[in-house]
């Protein structure tokens, strides 16, 4: 029989304490004081010419602006209307330049991402990172053997200005701004973010990294993320953010656009893990062509509100597409999560498994919708979610719709939620170990089936997070 | 146990409110016959009291556009059985909104939901578990599937879940599909003719149902009109 070091309760809460250490630093933001809190048209003039931005942009941002005062907050879902949009600080850069090399990185800003691991696990594991603080982009770097197969990873700000005909062609065609308000107002004041662009054929075999990271208190962080997949290209895309708490409302609206074209394969994971005084508002979309593949794997740990849908277009025949999905929702928090997922063509084929773990009157909401049109021919789908409740307090919904207009359609759902069974807690003590290492081991197994599809080094992370969340949850 | 009393009802006999008596036994079917040929919207309550066990059935063939509002509320200790049988031809459109409340412990339920939908007709589900905060060892379930069987048929479900107690079972599962590729095969290969094998595919659906009636005439009534209504889609 081999050997396994069993890991200690205290010597896993200290690894896990560095990471929280890591989330809920602060620097001094002295660059709020070149930031008005508040949206107008004269901040977003502002923002586009800031960036020296070509006249369509500036366009499009004006009438996603006009867009955003017209369109009301969602009637359904969390309440929305205690977020004071009037207090946001919608941009807000700390520094001028963006680095190639961590070394010139401001020491202040390095030592965040070091905390959080970043350089390290792009010298070990990535084949390139970049990483945004507060609105812009200060540190991007793509490996050298994937540069010279045609692969572009930059900054979107920058990519406007390097490729413009590719990012106009593509920008916001996939999420319209018109697709609800938190959509138009990250239309108005998007800013940072990845572009990422894989050419026809090219397989990129170890993951592309951005994380984001919001500093000052108060802060609207409004990324926007466009990748396009040619034909045949293979890719994983990780993103990771987490913001420090300060009591004070900040917001997420960022945006995520994929173009899988015909016989691409690709994979877009992310951890969220904002502070709890953060409303977290992403939309992320997917539209996926003939024979290719998308894979969504997701995990939510942080914000007050969350509301993230992503959703897989499947237009092509034979398109595919997998969602993945944890959500922890603690003390104060709503998680409000799910997946969409729209059959346009034949023989097209999704599948949805959620995770949700609800802990001291957090509230996690699973919220679906499968959509199968009526040209999509012998369509399948089955989607899967989980809850569980681990006392009293907390709640659990499951709101999944399913809207099917094609007769040869085959459609499968099933959901459960519950507790964690006492037998096996008392089995598990029976074996020594103590009650909450018991609880926070049976949780682990729960989410292992999202956890083992992201790379190690993540699914440690996410496990590390599980274990912060669950201090305390028994007894 | 005490006494089956048994309830069986038409849209038009006005009953808006059903009870199921403490540690009362209860059987209520209601039929929406074929042909009834009009608009129709209603709304019932049923409410199962402490300790008390019901068995409600509830059959849709008719109507145009039809909007029906079920509430079912669960006292301590109580249990229902609830099946839904809808069957749908040509335009016909069916909105079915029904909340299962749980509100005080030791509720069971088992909701159970069969759709037919034919021709260009439509059938919408709603159904929602409600397990209320204190309603601690509730067991809830709910079953919706829904075969489409026309080429202009429509289906739009949504089963929900709000579950506020954590010591709890409660989960739902729903489909769509056709009619069982490998069923028909396996009664085809029977020597039975296609239409004939999804007509006993039906007739199972229904018999399943229909064969925990007490009064067995009810079920053969229904049972009839199911049969009927699919020899006017597939025979004229």
């Amino acid at each position: 029989m081999p050997k396994y070091k069993r890991h200690k309760t205290q010597d896993v809460i200290s690894k896990s304490s560095t990471i929280k250490e890591a989330w809920e630093s602060r620097n001094p933001a002295p660059y709020l004081t070149h930031s008005k809190k508040g949206l107008n048209e004269d901040l977003v003039r502002f923002i586009s010419k800031e960036k020296n931005e070509p006249r369509w942009m500036l366009e499009h941002r004006l009438a996603s602006l006009k867009l955003f005062y017209t369109i009301p907050l969602p009637k359904w879902g969390p309440d929305l209307r205690k977020l004071n949009l009037e207090q946001i600080t919608y941009y807000a850069k700390a520094v001028d330049i963006q680095s190639q090399d961590w070394k010139d990185v401001p020491q202040d800003i390095k030592k965040t991402f070091d905390r959080l691991g970043i350089p390290e696990a792009e010298q070990k594991v990535l084949a390139g990172v970049g990483a945004q603080y507060e609105s812009t982009v200060i540190y991007h770097n793509l490996k050298k053997q994937f540069r010279d197969q045609g692969v572009i990873f930059e900054d979107l700000d920058v990519a406007s200005h390097e490729y413009p005909d590719l990012v106009k062609q593509y920008f916001m065609k996939c999420v319209s701004p018109a697709l609800h308000k938190f959509t138009a107002l990250h239309g108005a004041v998007w800013s940072g973010g990845t572009f990422l662009y894989i050419p026809k054929g090219v397989k990129v075999d170890m993951p592309l990294q951005a994380y984001f990271r919001m500093n000052a208190a108060g802060m609207g962080q409004f990324e926007h993320t466009l990748i396009i997949i040619e034909e045949g290209g293979w890719g994983h895309y990780i993103e990771g953010c987490s913001a420090p708490r300060y009591g004070i409302d900040s917001l997420h609206a960022g945006c995520v656009e994929v173009f899988v074209k015909d016989n691409a394969r690709f994979r877009y994971s992310s951890i969220e893990s904002w502070s709890k005084d953060a409303y977290n508002l992403n939309t992320k979309r997917a539209i996926v062509g003939r024979d290719a593949h998308m894979e969504w794997v997701g995990g939510n740990f942080g914000s007050a509100i969350t509301m993230l849908y992503p959703c897989s277009v499947l237009a092509g025949i034979g398109a595919s597409a997998d969602h993945l999905g944890l959500a922890f929702a603690n003390k104060g928090q709503r998680q409000d999560t799910g997946a969409k997922v729209i059959h346009i063509a034949s023989n097209t084929s999704s599948k949805v498994q959620m995770k949700s773990i609800s802990k001291n009157g957090g509230i996690s909401i699973y919220r679906g919708l499968l959509d199968i049109r009526a040209g999509a021919e012998n369509a399948v789908s089955n989607v899967v979610c989980d809850a569980l409740i681990l006392d009293a307090k907390s709640q659990s919904q499951t709101v999944p719709e399913m809207k099917i207009e094609n007769q040869s359609a085959t459609v499968a759902h099933e959901a459960s939620a519950g507790k964690i069974n006492e037998d096996d807690i008392f089995y598990l003590c029976s074996r020594g170990l103590a009650s909450q290492e018991a609880a926070t081991m049976i949780v682990n197994g729960f989410i292992n089936p999202i956890a083992k599809e992201l790379p190690l080094e993540y699914a440690l992370e996410m496990n590390r997070m599980i274990e912060l969340e669950m201090e305390g949850s028994v007894g | 146990m005490p006494e089956k009393k048994c309830v069986f009802e038409k849209p038009g006999d006005g009953n808006k409110k059903v009870i199921c008596k403490k540690n009362g036994n209860l059987e209520y079917i209601f039929l929406l016959p074929e042909d009834s040929q009009k608009d129709l919207t209603m709304e019932k309550e049923i409410v199962v009291e402490e300790g008390g066990s019901a068995h409600v059935y509830f059959f849709y063939f008719g109507g145009k556009n039809v909007y029906s509002t079920v509430n079912i509320n669960l006292k301590f200790f109580s249990q229902i059985q609830y099946n839904v049988i809808f069957f749908l031809d040509k335009k016909q459109s069916l909105r079915l909104e029904e909340n299962y409340n749980f509100l005080q412990p030791h509720g069971f339920g088992r909701f159970i939901t069969k759709g037919f939908t034919a021709g260009n007709a439509c059938g919408e589900y709603c159904g929602n578990i409600v397990i209320e905060k204190d309603s601690q060892e509730t067991d809830g379930r709910l079953e919706v599937h829904s075969f489409i069987m026309g080429q202009g048929a429509k289906c739009n479900m949504l089963p929900k879940l709000d579950i506020r107690a954590n010591n709890v079972k409660a989960g739902h599962a729903a489909s769509v599909s056709k009619i069982d590729g490998d069923n028909l095969f396996y009664l085809e290969t029977r020597g039975i003719k296609k239409n004939d094998a999804i007509k006993l595919i039906i007739e199972g659906a229904f018999l399943d149902v229909t064969n925990r009636f007490s009064d067995p005439d009810i079920g053969d009534m229904i049972l009839k009109m199911a049969m009927e209504k699919f020899d006017s889609i597939y025979y004229g």
